[in-house]
């Protein structure tokens, strides 16, 4: 064990690789692992049989024809895009605003309210669940895109997120555009917002991958078929696919798509919003 | 009412606080009066946030809070009902039952977690070609919904095709009654939640193990410390924050397990799979009574600021002794 120190060259470096093998294989396990059942899941949509089929022959795209031709489970990816698009705007717009007051305007009660927001950040959606869901529907949103839009902007995440970034600006910065007569709105506008980009990428990312994948709230919100996202028709389905898994399989598939051309794009936004979300030290 | 849990991400926004780019000493009254007139310019920005903030998740709150002392349905309306829905949950064996259920997956879950994602950041961390492929695959699952996942997990366990039930009965000669067994079944919950949280958690304790202080590794290697050595006396105590920030996430999110039991087993074999969740949706959604779910989930809600507040705090009087 202490032989790092007094070790010839060869045999740390024999060390070294021996070292380096055992990660890579152990890497490998956890690859094959994690990743196994998804590719599994890829071969069983590509077989035509109303049981899962895992074998790599006789592969066939039809439960694709036969999905992207169904008007309802086109309506599940229109909803799901849709919806998850909208949050995504919305939440980076409203966060955003809010961000800059918090962080760079004084006002009262500016930062009692701010700490309100904050304590709320792991308050569980059950706390609240029973009374949004009467809202909703005293506010006429159930079945409604607006249902599945609009309480899904209040969370306090995306202001904690981007106030981080907008208190680094420096206050200069912003003075010299006051001295040009910009108002906040000015600076907002021409200075924060681009210094602000990679930041709301990251929000905008992480918004729209947790929403895309969200279950419980569309679950209660939509109640005709034809308002169901992704995940809410898969879980739910009763009529179309129940009795044929592959087709399931493959819907399945469809919806996880957009998250892996996300990742494959942005790959460095998501491992920057992992460690935004958690620790910033 | 704040929960405790709510601290949680607190840490880093606490070191920052409030105040800060000052505009200089001007006398107190003067101050005040300025800052109630940036209240105005401010309003534009904020109003959209304040409103739904205090729509979707203030006023909701104080609405459960409400809820929780009354009886009756919204249809045929509310009456005061006093402590009468917490004695009724306190004294609700299937409530009970819910929260061993609860209990039972979380033992099983928060040490496996804790365990396999830190080992895999570990992994993760070390600098070998090919790292970021590696990466990738370990993140697969992060991108999937909870419902997709319990579905690949289903297909795998199948009697009749999946895979993972061939080999366990084929190979291993073992006839794991995967979802028909009530402790198998939370166990295999566990096993499948751990599976989708890998990338997410594992991406944390990687980054955690990069900003260990290579100084203080070679000054340890120089002093004779073995690899062993080194992770276990330098690299662990260091990351310890960030084992403590997973704890808590994975506490909350044991707590609220509720996707993968409407996908995998709908609350059974029997009630064997009822979690709390699973149990509040059944009854504010399936006929139940909604003063009486909001109860549950305040008393579930004071359950986790607990549980994550004594994690919260040992982590805090651990910081301080250093």
């Amino acid at each position: 064990m202490s032989s790092v120190t007094t070790a010839a060259r060869p045999r740390r470096a024999t060390r070294r690789g021996a070292q380096a093998a055992a990660v890579h294989l152990a890497a490998i396990v956890v690859s094959f692992v994690c990743a196994g059942p998804v590719v599994l899941l890829i071969v069983a949509s590509l077989h035509d049989s109303v049981f899962a089929d895992f074998s790599f022959a006789n592969l066939t795209v039809a439960n694709y024809e036969r999905l992207l031709s169904n008007a309802v489970f086109l309506r599940w990816i229109v909803n799901s895009v849709l919806v998850a698009s909208a949050v995504t705007a919305l939440t980076v717009a409203v966060d955003m605003l809010a961000a800059y007051a918090f962080a760079k305007m004084r006002f009262a009660g500016r930062d009692l309210t701010f700490r309100l927001l904050l304590a709320t950040m792991m308050l569980p959606f059950s706390a609240t669940l029973v009374p949004v869901y009467l809202l909703a529907s005293e506010l006429g949103m159930i079945d409604r895109y607006s249902g599945l839009i609009v309480p899904a902007l209040a969370g306090p995440f995306g202001v904690y997120l981007l106030r981080q970034f907008v208190r680094g600006i420096p206050d200069s910065l912003l003075e010299a555009a006051r001295i040009d007569g910009a108002g906040h709105g000015g600076m907002f506008l021409r200075i924060v917002l681009p210094l602000c980009r990679q930041p709301m990428a990251v929000l905008a990312i992480f918004t729209f991958v947790a929403n895309w994948n969200t279950f419980l709230w569309p679950l209660l919100i939509a109640q005709s078929e034809h308002m169901m996202t992704l995940p809410v028709g898969i879980a739910t389905t009763n009529t179309q696919f129940a009795q044929n898994i592959s087709m399931l399989t493959a819907g399945a598939v469809i919806s996880i798509v957009p998250m892996a051309v996300l990742f494959v794009a942005f790959q460095r936004h998501f491992i920057g919003g992992v460690l935004a979300g958690a620790v910033k030290s | 009412m704040t929960p405790v849990s709510a601290r949680a991400p607190a840490p880093a926004t606490v070191a920052t606080g409030p105040g800060g780019s000052g505009t200089g000493g001007t006398a107190p009254a003067r101050r005040r009066l300025r800052r109630l007139g940036e209240l105005g310019p401010a309003l534009p920005f904020l109003v959209a946030k304040v409103l739904l903030f205090g729509t979707f998740i203030a006023f909701p709150f104080a609405y459960t809070v409400y809820l929780t002392f009354q009886r009756g349905s919204l249809l045929s309306g509310l009456t005061f009902a006093g402590l009468e829905n917490y004695r009724n949950v306190l004294r609700d064996t299937l409530f009970h039952e819910t929260l061993r259920n609860t209990a039972l997956f979380m033992v099983v879950v928060i040490p496996l977690t804790i365990v396999v994602t830190c080992a895999v950041g570990l992994l993760l961390s070390s600098r070998i070609r090919g790292m970021r492929i590696y990466r990738s695959l370990i993140y697969t699952p992060s991108l999937l919904s909870i419902v997709v996942a319990g579905l690949i997990w289903k297909m795998l366990i199948d009697g009749e095709t999946g895979p993972l039930d061939r080999f366990t009965s084929g190979v291993l000669g073992l006839d794991v009654p995967w979802l028909t067994d009530g402790t198998t079944a939370i166990v295999f919950l566990s096993v499948v939640t751990l599976w989708t949280s890998i990338g997410f958690y594992s991406l944390l304790f990687m980054a955690a193990f990069n900003n260990v202080d290579l100084d203080l590794v070679d000054a340890a290697r120089i002093d004779g410390a073995g690899g062993w050595q080194i992770l276990t006396r330098i690299k662990l105590p260091l990351i310890r924050p960030v084992a403590q920030v997973v704890l808590v996430l994975v506490t909350i999110n044991a707590v609220q397990l509720f996707d993968l039991v409407y996908v995998m087993t709908q609350g059974g074999p029997g009630t064997a799979t009822y979690t709390a969740m699973w149990y509040v949706y059944q009854n504010a959604f399936n006929g139940g009574s909604v003063p009486y779910a909001a109860t549950m989930s305040l008393v579930l809600l004071l359950i986790t600021a607990v549980i994550a507040g004594i994690f919260i705090s040992r982590s805090r009087s651990e910081a301080d002794d250093v």
